[in-house]
């Protein structure tokens, strides 16, 4: 009869590790949930900024798909300017071009609302007097359909009835939007029938796009040609460079948090350096003490992040990004709410786990070969 | 003493998973929230840009403004909507240049 083997199997060790390194953090309650209280910070922070990022340019993305795809407006002595719909016959003319819009909008300011508005001018049948307005206005001066809303510039005063509101789900876009008919608008912002203030370009096929905006200018040299992914493209530099100040900001924070994390795994207490002396004294390898102190990084590290993530899901999509949204965004009169829909991706997540775990586990990793590597017999004397 | 706290543990441990999971299955409800409506308000206005900055032209409508007019609203600020302000400037003062535009135009109009 064989002697029984003494080594424990692999999943065993494990356990009785995992077992220990949980002993060892409930003996330091408090010092681990600082730390991780610290790491869940952390992350909340940047993962907010980062929801925020991602989900603004998710919306950006749906909304631009259904966007001209050229924007042409005039300019004079370097400003902008009304265009001469006349030029709409002459981009019809190339070839790829679909359908060009005159459009009429403008800016309005309301005194009720203390700032300005945005007048859209859209072809309509039937009577002049109703306005569409956007959830903001709506919100802000209490109306509700059929009741009147009176705008006067300048110009002209008019009173509309409120024929429709539009949809808290466009609140990004439409917040601060009132459509109404096409004379309406010219009468409001001063916009003679001879003129409109650009031309919406649809082009087909889309990669036709930009082989049609160099013949607009070629065409129109004074015009100003503004291409859908243009536009794209300033709206993903605006996101990445407003988010990216906000994480430059933060990184102090991450380095308060790795320098809270080394002091407090590095200093090494009697009764610490007293327990690791007798785990060494009765057989347990360095190894074994590495992984043990391994283990309750990860374990910290693994909660810490966690619930750091839910607070930054829950601040974000549940209570509107209110406490980064001023931040990112400056203040406005009209403030429009942050409602946004999750779009964070898994490559984002390990980005932020990449930016904010890793050094944390890396700083982890010092004290804890350090503390693996004393002397028994020193320790037990406490030496 | 180490069952106790290895199912300590697993109970913590579980708790997070529900919450990562009631997470998850909110980020799929909201995820699909009504999108036509946004696209049938930019098909319709043919404007897609967002209201994030709404006092400010040049940054509700970049496309349309005029090329580094920062201060195209507001005059006398030197920059009226910097990212990274957290408290806004008092609201009076949309007023008062409101009302410093007004005396402006009444100058010009008075012959």
């Amino acid at each position: 009869m064989s002697e029984p083997s003494r080594t424990p199997s692999p999943l065993a060790r494990t356990r009785a590790l995992v077992t220990h390194a949980l002993g060892s953090l409930a003996r330091r309650a408090w010092r681990n949930a600082a730390i991780g209280a610290g790491l869940a910070f952390t992350i909340a922070l940047f993962g907010s900024t980062l929801f925020v990022v991602e989900s603004l340019r998710a919306l950006y993305r749906r909304a631009s798909a259904e966007a001209p795809s050229l924007v042409v407006s005039n300019l004079e002595g370097g400003r902008p300017a009304l265009v001469d719909p006349r030029d709409a016959a002459e981009i019809e003319g190339i070839l790829g071009v679909r359908r060009v819009r005159a459009r009429v909008w403008g800016y309005v300011y309301l005194g009720a609302l203390e700032g300005n508005v945005v007048v859209f001018g859209e072809a309509r049948e039937g009577p002049r007097g109703a306005v569409t307005v956007g959830p903001g206005i709506a919100r802000l001066l209490g109306l509700r359909r059929g009741d009147r809303l009176a705008v006067a510039t300048a110009t002209h005063e008019a009173v509309y009835r409120v024929g429709e509101i539009l949809p808290a789900s466009t609140a990004l876009a439409s917040y601060d939007a009132l459509l109404v008919d096409e004379a309406e608008a010219r009468a409001l912002l001063g916009i003679p029938e001879a003129r409109a203030t650009d031309l919406a370009v649809d082009v087909f096929p889309e990669e036709e796009t930009h082989a049609v905006a160099e013949q607009i200018a070629a065409r129109l040299p004074a015009r100003r040609v503004v291409a859908r992914d243009d536009l794209a493209r300033l709206y993903e530099l605006t996101f990445d460079a407003r988010g990216g100040i906000l994480g430059a900001l933060l990184l102090p924070v991450l380095a308060a948090l790795l320098l809270l994390a080394w002091e407090r795994l590095s200093g090494l207490s009697r009764e610490e350096r007293r327990e690791i002396g007798v785990l060494k004294a009765v057989g347990w390898s360095t190894e074994d003490v590495l992984a043990v102190r391994m283990i309750e990084a990860a374990i910290v590290a693994l909660f810490g992040t966690i619930v750091g993530l839910l607070v930054a899901y829950v601040h974000v999509y549940v209570f509107d990004a209110s406490l980064l949204s001023h931040v990112i965004f400056g203040w406005s009169n009209l403030e429009t709410p942050l409602a946004l829909a999750p779009a964070t991706d898994l490559a984002t997540l390990a980005a932020l786990v990449a930016l904010v775990v890793v050094p944390f586990t890396a700083i982890s990793a010092f004290p804890a070969w350090r503390a693996a590597t004393i002397d028994p017999d020193q320790a037990l004397r406490g030496a | 003493m180490m069952e106790h706290r290895l199912r300590r543990f697993a109970l913590a441990s579980s708790i997070l998973a529900i919450l990562v999971t009631l997470a998850w299955a909110d980020a799929a409800r909201r995820a699909h929230v009504d999108g036509d409506a946004l696209d049938a308000f930019v098909a319709r206005t043919g404007s897609s840009e967002l209201a994030l900055s709404t006092s400010s032209r040049w940054l509700r409508h970049p496309a349309a403004a005029e090329p580094g007019a920062a201060c195209q609203d507001q005059p006398p600020c030197l920059d009226v909507d910097p990212a990274g302000l957290a408290v806004g400037p008092p609201r009076a003062w949309f007023t008062a240049s409101r009302a410093l535009s007004l005396r402006l135009e009444r100058r010009e109009a008075t012959p």
